[in-house]
């Protein structure tokens, strides 16, 4: 099958280490969860097709992060080219709950001129025993900043497609009002390939031989 | 064992005249499955390594140069090749091939003498000899008794020869006072690897922990002393931080067992009166700190599934997270770097002692962990993020050491210097230079270039091959020691004037050239790739089926 898209939204995933970044990017993009995940050293690449509405599919280009501090040299370069972010804390750990304020700052610093649309993603809730971090405070932290809240478990598959596809409608919204615009240079969205319809703002790229859903 | 199976499928292997085996990999099929490689002896472009120097000539180094064969200091012919023999053995539970390897040291019998090995813990299962030149006769010499495990809880210490096989070759490389041919051991270890179970011993010798001129007696009192150093270094950091001891986990039964079970040891040890601590002086505590929540964080996940781990109910993780602690502690311009979790547990693995393991590992990572820290990543990956993505001064300035490090490793420049090479940098290069076509390929898909190969780069390829052969990876790696001078031919600014043994100076190391040689390998399926995707997929799970011939087309791409 074909692979067509819309548009291409670039994704980048980021907060401390083991908040399970690589484990719910896994279990997005490939339906599975690995109990022992070897840390990510540097940078990460996966993607996939989601569907917002019938008929429209927007390609995910999804980077994944090292989340120690060592390796925020090459991290730091993706902030850039990148529209959207699922900003991860662990529910079980208060430590990567506090560093969130730490991580928008750095994006900030790191993004201009562009900016990155983020979500806060509360992830472990499937321990919620062991929950160091209530749902109100963490909604009230995102709504400080102007992002969602949502809380997800790779391990029990709850909210994972949510907290993707939600944010990418989201950011879908904001390029058909003319807010995030296709940008020279940019690589945060492109336009995709659509048959028999063309965009006449847009440019129209080839698709990919392959299927990457 | 299938010794007879072996034997007769070695029996039908074509030979030339000097005996050799011609072929460049032969897969022979044994009983249920198990499978053995014949290692071909005879391969033209192995890069030697040179006996007089003592010091390994990195392959590409070798590469580049027109006949070179005869060279003085080559190795003979017959003992080439087989150096770069990287079979698809991953640990599976049961029906272990077999493999099958020469020892150079055999060379000069009246037959060769072949050892078969188990390839799990290469253990040797037999020694087959065979007679003379061509005749392709074999005739067993005898077999060995299973290897009786030695553990590794490190309170017993052996005279390091007498750890070796009864009839490993090895031993004709030690003299009478038991000093040690350091050459003839590079030598070896290039060229055909080393047996698990020798490996307990010139592991030691090849990551630095033992002078080579050292006799028995003297390398007795080094392991008593680096055994009392080791104690005391852990005491100190145990002492200053008390709440440290004690590894914090979640929801992970299997491992809060372990703890309980290792407390329990610990307390019969402590029976012992132990040596007071050394202490820490001014230490880092908000570094310390944090590199015990990323050692905490790691340790469960390193390897738990390996045999070696699970055997004693994964108490043996918590060895590995002292000896990342304790250098962590001590090693505060270093710190721990995530990825040093791989190289540690193979040193706990395969030296099955905890003290050998964290000063093997400690001398390992004085030439390696530079370029795990951030400035090291940074440098490793210099050219691939774009002009204007290079990190800025501000970034520059926070990759730098943290504290001064000792003058043998420091670096002189401040952040990134322009002089600085790295290792994917080197690697494009010797892509382009090799395979045009594949680096237009992979530079026409993908912006990020070779960004898919960081990992294989900065973790020396320690996830993505299969246990032995990531041993095998280590050890030629640690033959390993200045920047080539392939990389002042194919870069031209690194030829003057530069300080050669600064840590961000890769130049082509072996790594450098494995990662070259499997981009080649693998060249008709990367060349279809049309997506960014595709790269990165390919670099979590390359087929490490690798073979010499690779680095012989890759020498021929350079002559060319």
């Amino acid at each position: 099958m074909e692979a067509i898209w819309l548009y291409q939204f670039r994704l980048i995933v980021i907060g401390d280490s083991t908040v399970g970044k690589s484990c719910l990017i896994r279990r997005f993009t490939e339906g599975r969860f690995a109990q022992v995940s070897d840390p990510t050293v540097g940078v990460d690449f996966f993607s996939r097709l989601v569907e917002i509405e019938p008929g429209k599919r927007i390609k995910l280009q999804i980077w994944d992060t090292a989340g120690q501090e060592r390796f925020r040299s090459i991290t730091r370069a993706y902030y850039r080219n990148s529209v959207g972010g699922l900003l991860l804390f662990d529910i079980t750990n208060r430590r990567s709950f506090q560093n969130v304020h730490e991580w928008l700052e750095e994006t900030k610093v790191h993004v201009q001129p562009y900016q990155i649309v983020f979500v806060l993603v509360g992830h472990k809730c499937d321990l919620d025993t062991q929950r160091q971090v209530t749902r109100h405070e963490a909604e009230k932290l995102a709504a400080a900043y102007g992002m969602k809240y949502i809380e997800t478990s790779a391990r029990d598959a709850i909210n994972v497609e949510k907290a993707f596809t939600d944010l990418t409608r989201d950011i879908y919204e904001l390029v058909k009002r003319g807010d995030i615009s296709i940008q020279e240079g940019w690589e945060g969205v492109k336009s995709g390939f659509v048959p028999n319809v063309v965009h006449s703002s847009e440019e129209v790229v080839k698709s990919d031989r392959r299927c990457l859903c | 064992m299938h010794l007879e199976g072996r034997s007769q499928a070695a029996g039908t292997s074509s030979t030339d005249s000097s005996g050799s085996f011609l072929s460049g990999q032969e897969h022979f099929e044994l009983g249920k499955g198990a499978r053995f490689m014949v290692l071909a002896p005879k391969t033209p472009k192995m890069p030697p390594s040179n006996p007089k120097s003592g010091r390994h000539e990195p392959a590409a180094s070798q590469l580049g140069r027109k006949g070179k064969q005869g060279r003085p200091g080559n190795p003979p012919a017959r003992c080439q090749g087989a150096a770069l023999r990287f079979g698809s053995t991953r640990e599976t539970p049961c029906g272990r091939a077999g493999n099958r390897k020469r020892h150079p040291c055999d060379k000069d019998k009246g037959g060769e003498d072949w050892r078969f090995v188990n390839e799990k813990g290469r253990r040797i299962v037999a020694t087959w000899q065979r007679g003379a030149a061509g005749t392709g006769d074999w005739s067993k010499i005898q077999e060995q008794p299973p290897r009786r495990h030695v553990d590794g809880d490190g309170t017993c210490i052996h005279g390091p020869e007498s750890q070796l096989p009864a009839t490993s070759s090895l031993q004709s490389l030690f003299d009478g006072a038991g000093r040690l041919d350091l050459a003839g051991l590079r030598k070896v270890v290039y060229e055909t690897g080393m047996d698990a179970s020798e490996r307990k011993v010139t592991w030691k010798f090849l990551f630095g922990v033992y002078p080579a001129d050292s006799t028995t007696e003297e390398r007795r009192r080094l392991d008593q002393q680096l055994v009392a150093r080791y104690r005391s270094m852990k005491n100190a950091w145990k002492q200053q931080f008390p709440s440290a001891k004690r590894m914090k986990v979640q929801s992970d039964l299997e491992l809060s067992l372990a703890i309980m079970k290792y407390e329990q040891q610990e307390m019969e040890a402590a029976k012992v009166p132990a040596e007071h601590g050394l202490w820490l002086q001014s230490i880092n505590q908000p570094q310390f700190w944090a590199s015990l929540r990323d050692i905490d964080a790691d340790v469960p996940r390193t390897d738990r599934h390996r045999s070696f781990f699970q055997r004693q109910g994964l108490v043996k993780l918590l060895y590995l997270r002292e000896i990342l602690i304790t250098f962590a502690a001590f090693h505060q311009d270093i710190g721990y770097c995530q990825g040093m979790t791989s190289f540690a547990s193979h040193f706990l693995e395969t030296l099955d002692s905890e003290f050998d393991a964290f000063w093997c590992f400690v001398n390992c990572m004085r030439h390696w962990a530079p370029s795990l820290t951030a400035q090291g990543v940074a440098c490793k990956i210099r050219e691939q993020q774009g002009p204007q993505l290079r990190p800025t001064p501000e970034a520059a300035a926070l990759c730098r050491w943290e504290s001064p490090p000792p003058p043998s490793s420091v670096h002189r420049g401040q952040g990134l210097s322009p002089g600085c090479v790295s290792s994917a940098e080197t690697t494009e290069e010797l892509l382009r230079h090799v395979d045009p076509e594949l680096h237009h390929h992979i530079a026409r898909t993908s912006k990020e270039r070779l960004l898919f190969c960081l990992s294989w780069l900065l973790l020396r390829f320690q996830r993505e091959l299969g246990h032995e052969d990531a041993l095998r990876v280590m050890e030629i790696g640690a033959l390993e020691g200045d920047p080539t001078e392939l990389a002042a031919r194919l870069l031209p600014h690194c030829r003057e004037g530069e300080d050669r043994s600064a840590p961000h100076r890769d130049g082509v190391s072996f790594e450098v050239l494995l990662c070259v040689a499997l981009l080649i390998q693998h060249r008709q399926q990367l060349l279809q790739y049309q997506h960014v995707h595709d790269f990165f997929l390919f670099a979590h799970r390359p087929d490490p089926t690798f073979s010499a011939k690779d680095l012989k087309s890759l020498a021929s791409g350079f002559e060319n």
